[in-house]
């Protein structure tokens, strides 16, 4: 009975089998961010060094030429900052760190710094440092693109 | 309906025979064709790398995706030498003992092998001795 459909079943089995050993980096290790404030001719412009990790938890597979971006939300959900960045390669068992400063105009990072009461006065003064650890809550992977390598492959052309 | 006794002693020899058969080729192969092979690339401190690469492709039985306590060892020489071949800066001699803890690992896997396939074998073993009796027995009656 239903000959053709046990083949399909048994193939989608066999592809499902081997297409779920790949685990995505999917979680944002230990995000951060440090508002530093910089003159400039044109005014004062926000300097947000954004850094988090992401972790490939696969044991022969290794992320190549990733390139993505995070955003960060307040607890509304109102988008505050977008953070583009690219990586070279996240090897098996490896966390990929990643840095990057974003600039703002003081009125754009207004309510990202209102969110997370950083005052100007206190970061020109040094009173406050600026830095602050983010929650999981506030912050996505809003696209994320890689190149997926064996790693025996990988090394072996080493 | 009256059960077919031949056939349900024979489904319980072949199927844990048929098991046996198939870990103890797996294992025989990881044994005796790759482990000497991986040894022979060990003794040189030149083919270090090449026995690293060897041993970065688990053997069946001992994966490199489940960690207990004493494999927290073979995880961090992984991500270790990885980066290490990735960045082209080789493997050193005096590094050789953290490569064997990953050949040891493949040696556990075989062996866990061959003693599954030991254990199907005397299923199956018994069930040949249950069939021989009951064959017996009814000859008997």
């Amino acid at each position: 009975m239903f000959p053709k459909l046990k083949y399909a079943a048994a193939l989608l089995a066999l592809t499902a089998v081997f297409t779920a050993c790949t685990k995505k980096p999917d979680q944002v290790i230990s995000p951060s961010i440090k508002v530093s404030i910089e003159k400039r001719d044109a005014g004062k412009v926000c300097m947000i060094d954004f850094s988090c990790a992401l972790k490939n938890e696969n044991d022969s597979v290794a992320f190549k030429d990733i390139k993505g971006e995070f955003t960060v939300h307040d607890d509304s959900g109102k988008l505050l900052l977008n953070v583009p960045f690219s990586l070279q390669i996240i090897l098996p068992f490896d966390s990929g760190v990643i840095m990057q400063r974003v600039e703002m105009k003081e009125d754009e990072a207004a309510p990202l710094m209102q969110f997370f009461s950083i005052s100007m006065e206190k970061l020109e003064s040094g009173e406050d440092t600026g830095a602050r650890p983010l929650e999981d809550k506030n912050v996505r992977i809003a696209s994320l693109k890689y190149e997926k390598k064996d790693i025996i492959d990988l090394l072996k052309g080493k | 309906m009256k059960i077919n006794d031949k056939n349900i002693y024979i489904a319980f020899i072949a199927t844990p025979l048929a098991i046996a058969v198939i870990l103890c080729g797996i294992s025989s192969y990881s044994l005796f064709v790759k482990e000497p092979a991986i040894q022979k690339l060990l003794s040189s401190p030149e083919t270090l790398q090449d026995a690293y690469i060897e041993l970065r492709e688990p053997q069946l039985f001992a994966g490199y995706k489940n960690w207990d306590r004493e494999g927290t060892g073979v995880l961090n020489t992984m991500r270790f030498f990885d980066k290490r071949v990735y960045s082209g800066a080789g493997i050193k001699p005096e590094e050789r003992p953290y490569i064997e803890l990953l050949f040891k690992r493949r040696h556990s896997g075989a062996m866990l092998g061959m003693k599954t396939a030991a254990f199907f074998l005397i299923l199956s073993l018994c069930g040949c001795a249950a069939f021989a009796i009951d064959r017996k027995r009814e000859t008997k009656e």
